[in-house]
């Protein structure tokens, strides 16, 4: 089981957002998807679920081409967390976990006992017990961030992608959203997560794929990936490891 | 803050006072009749004048506001779904104005008279083309308000098209026909106008039950919508097929009535949990209640002449709406 995007590449309006970009997610790797603003993060990650038409190149999601999936087959293989958090409707917490389950649904939407099993797990494992009637547009950022956490858990995909899910997260919601995401990859789901805090993503992923302005610079474990000379190059910042941290040290 | 579901009572509550209210409906009415002569004319065994006041005018009167209620209450309740915003109505987006247009059309040039069929298909013509429209700019407008201010647009522009035809109108008797259908009346409605309209409210019903699913899905958003599985585009279709078909046949019924599509989703919502599937049958029932209840009161108000049921639903209703929006603070930084 992999996520891979092979040589892609994407035009819009005569502007390259990719360029021949590749890389790949396997079955219990968390991978983090970095890179500055604009370098093209969102764009990888809908490129890589047949969301956003190819120039060239192509998406795989299971070895099958991505964009002859229909958006329930792809939701079967992967869980998809997009950057907008925002409900429209002040609907309970349970249910807006229980959407996570809705490719499993029937016809008219109902779900099995296997869905509100799915639905208590993910609850239980994101500390959202006790939240369950509330109404998703009373909680906190950080409450919020677990409901749509737990959705995409109860999920049970055997791949997920989270697009900045520690936007406008303190530093401890954002270790608890990360630890999540590494138990996901460690019980075998293959994670792709899109990150701005480089050093989250050198303390929990396995690998990261680096892009700048459109292109791959490198996929590799953290320490190869994020070594001074490419942090210099790619944010302009200053970085060292000591040990197994990353530490910025401010603007070059 | 707890979210409260009561749909099962709700929708027993809604549908014994529905009932209440049709009978209250089929036993009041200008001509005074006593009770017994009604009662007898409701069974079946009344005299002649009694069972004709009560099964030839007032029980399909009362049906029409009825049936016109649900459609329009219904399809309010979809497209706040399908556009995440509680102000989103066939009235108040155009859809109404644009169907009352096409039908004012056909009874201008006298295509009426072709076939009974011209009038409603050419309603349901013009509310697919106001639906149609809205759903092709909505995913290209980010804002929720240009496209409440896009459907004011269109309701505008028909309202214009519409006091171009009365300022034409070659005869009085062509004006106060198009008269009714701009203000809204169920006024001298038969069963057959009902039944005329019958197939088209039912299939509308079927494509808006089977946008039902994705209208919950849509809560979150359209691209984590499409996330979870659901396929976007599909779901815009039936809800603009459904909402276009039952927003026509009840503006053939009855012309345009604005307002009962904001205000029976609105009262609902918060007894449903506000989950945008389980609103639409509970809203479609509360929706035939007060425009019941409303052509009850445009009945029995002693004017001089008979008030119009749009009028009154619009001097109940548009003052709500206002209050819906100032409420909603949140309206602008919405998506």
């Amino acid at each position: 089981m992999s996520l891979k995007l092979h040589e892609a590449s994407v035009t819009l309006q005569g502007a390259p957002l990719l360029r021949d970009v590749s890389f790949e997610v396997q079955s219990g790797k968390l991978v983090g998807l970095l890179g500055p603003n604009g370098a093209g993060k969102t764009t990888a990650v809908r490129a890589l679920l047949g969301l956003q038409p190819l120039n060239a190149g192509q998406a795989y999601l299971d070895a099958q081409p991505a964009h002859s999936l229909s958006a329930k087959q792809r939701a079967l293989i992967v869980s998809y967390l997009p950057q907008a958090r925002k409900l429209a409707w002040p609907i309970s917490v349970r249910e807006a976990v229980a959407l996570g389950r809705f490719a499993y649904g029937g016809p008219m939407g109902r779900l099995g006992p296997a869905d509100a099993a799915a639905v208590e797990d993910a609850l239980s494992r994101c500390s959202l017990k006790g939240f369950e009637d509330r109404a998703v547009t009373s909680l906190s950022g950080g409450e919020l961030a677990r409901v749509h956490l737990a959705r995409a858990l109860a999920a049970q995909a055997p791949a997920l992608i989270a697009d900045e899910p520690t936007a406008a997260l303190d530093p401890g919601h954002s270790y608890d959203v990360l630890a999540a995401l590494q138990a996901q990859a460690r019980a075998g789901q293959a994670v792709l997560v899109v990150l701005h805090d480089l050093a989250l993503a050198a303390r929990f992923c396995d690998e990261i794929v680096l892009l700048n302005q459109g292109q791959r610079v490198i996929q590799a474990p953290p320490q190869e990936a994020l070594t001074p000379p490419i942090l210099a190059e790619v944010y302009g910042v200053n970085g060292s490891w000591h040990r197994d941290q990353l530490i910025l040290s401010g603007r070059i | 803050m707890k979210v409260q579901n009561h749909t099962p009572t709700l929708i027993l509550t809604l549908v014994v006072l529905s009932v209440l209210a049709l009978a209250a409906s089929c036993l009041m009415g200008v001509t005074p009749l006593p009770l017994n002569r009604l009662l007898a004319a409701f069974v079946g065994a009344g005299d002649a004048q009694a069972e004709l006041i009560v099964w030839e005018i007032r029980l399909p009167r009362a049906l029409a506001a009825f049936v016109v209620g649900m459609a329009l209450a219904g399809s309010g309740a979809a497209l706040q779904g399908l556009l995440r915003n509680p102000l989103a109505e066939p009235g108040v987006l155009g859809v109404s104005a644009m169907s009352s247009l096409f039908a004012v059309i056909t009874i201008y040039w006298g295509f009426v008279q072709v076939s009974p069929w011209v009038l409603p298909l050419a309603a349901i013509a013009g509310a697919l083309l106001a639906t149609g429209l809205l759903a092709l700019v909505a995913p290209r407008v980010q804002s929720v308000v240009t496209l409440v201010l896009v459907g004011v647009g269109i309701s505008s522009l028909a309202g214009a098209f519409m006091s171009l035809l009365l300022n034409l109108a070659p005869n009085p008797f062509t004006l106060s026909d198009m008269m009714n259908w701009m203000m809204g009346s169920v006024a001298n409605r038969s069963l057959e106008d009902l039944l005329l309209a019958a197939p088209f409210l039912v299939a509308g019903a079927i494509a808006i039950g089977l946008a039902a699913p994705g209208l919950r899905a849509l809560t979150l958003g359209e691209e984590a919508a499409s996330a979870i599985g659901l396929d976007v585009g599909r779901s815009r279709i039936w809800v603009v097929l459904g909402t276009g078909l039952l927003t026509g046949a009840a503006v053939s019924v009855a012309g345009a009535v604005g307002f009962v599509g904001i205000i029976a989703p609105h009262l609902v919502r918060p007894l449903v949990g506000h989950d945008p599937a389980r609103t639409l049958l509970p809203a479609a029932l509360l929706g035939g209640l007060v425009l019941v209840v409303a052509d009850l009161i445009a009945r029995l108000v002693p004017t001089g002449q008979e008030l119009k049921l749009g009028v009154v639903a619009a001097l109940i209703g548009a003052p709500i709406f206002i209050w819906i929006a100032v409420r909603r603070r949140t309206l602008e930084s919405d998506q």
